[in-house]
């Protein structure tokens, strides 16, 4: 019995730190090109989700459309998962990625 | 058909032939055609494990599509009541409604494009020879882009 404890114990720590270190990385938020969604659409959303600028929704949105993919975001991973569930709602590829540093 | 901006900043359709009203109710069954593999189960599995997306936001991103789907579908239903036997009639797309007919649009382009694969560009010689079900598929995808193109620039904010 105590060996039970002691190993689900260390299994739970172990869990702990991996989910603590990962909050505390940083992540970055992608959204990806596909066929269907409209430039226009893409460059309201992401005006919308992040408060950018137009200028700066658009020049994202046309990385997204010319290089397959744009970095749209970065930081914490509670609020890029909330962007990412917001992107999706809009109907747009999205994913998140740990930065590299 | 005819679509017209309202001066309440949202949209006047006005059906002029049976096909209209067919194409106006074929958006959400053309949204449910990839139904095995729908779109919020299709969104998460662009995330990892840890981010729990099939127990935590799949049922929500469900919930938000299905209404959609409904909203289009009872308004279309509603106006075609109301033009009796008539192929004449009108429907009217609210500001408030704007993003849902948008997001029920944008569901069954991409519902159809999962399924017919039409690619991002096609030429006409290409479409032409495309079997008839898939011709008529791609015919109504480009519709749907049109309309939502007409709500992006005159309802969506």
């Amino acid at each position: 019995m105590n060996t039970l404890y002691e190993t689900s114990a260390t299994t739970l720590t172990e869990e702990e730190t991996r989910t603590s270190t990962e909050l505390a990385s940083r992540w970055n938020v992608l959204v990806f090109d596909d066929p269907v969604n409209l430039m226009e659409y893409v460059t309201k959303v992401l005006q919308k989700v992040f408060a950018y600028p137009r200028e700066q929704a658009e020049e994202l949105m046309m990385t997204v459309h010319t290089a397959g993919k744009a970095l749209v975001w970065t930081g914490a991973r509670e609020p890029a998962e909330l962007y990412v569930q917001q992107l999706h709602g809009f109907q747009l590829q999205a994913s998140l990625e740990k930065t590299s540093s | 058909m005819k679509i017209v901006p309202t001066l309440e900043g949202g949209l006047r359709i006005e059906i002029e032939t049976a096909t209209d009203w067919l194409v106006l109710e074929q958006i959400a069954p053309d949204a449910l055609k990839m139904e095995q593999e729908n779109l919020p189960s299709r969104l998460s599995a662009l995330m990892d494990e840890a981010s729990e997306w099939d127990e935590m936001v799949v049922p929500e991103l469900s919930d938000l599509f299905h209404e959609q789907l409904c909203c289009v579908r009872e308004i279309v239903q509603e106006a075609r009541k109301g033009s009796g036997d008539s192929s004449l009639g009108h429907l009217s797309i609210s500001q408030e409604d704007g993003d849902r007919w948008y997001g029920a649009l944008n569901q069954a382009r991409i519902a159809l494009e999962g399924y017919y694969r039409f690619g991002p560009s096609q030429e006409v010689e290409e479409v032409e020879s495309f079997p008839a079900p898939k011709r008529s598929a791609f015919i109504r995808s480009q519709f749907y882009s049109a309309l939502q193109s007409v709500l992006l620039e005159h309802v969506i904010e």
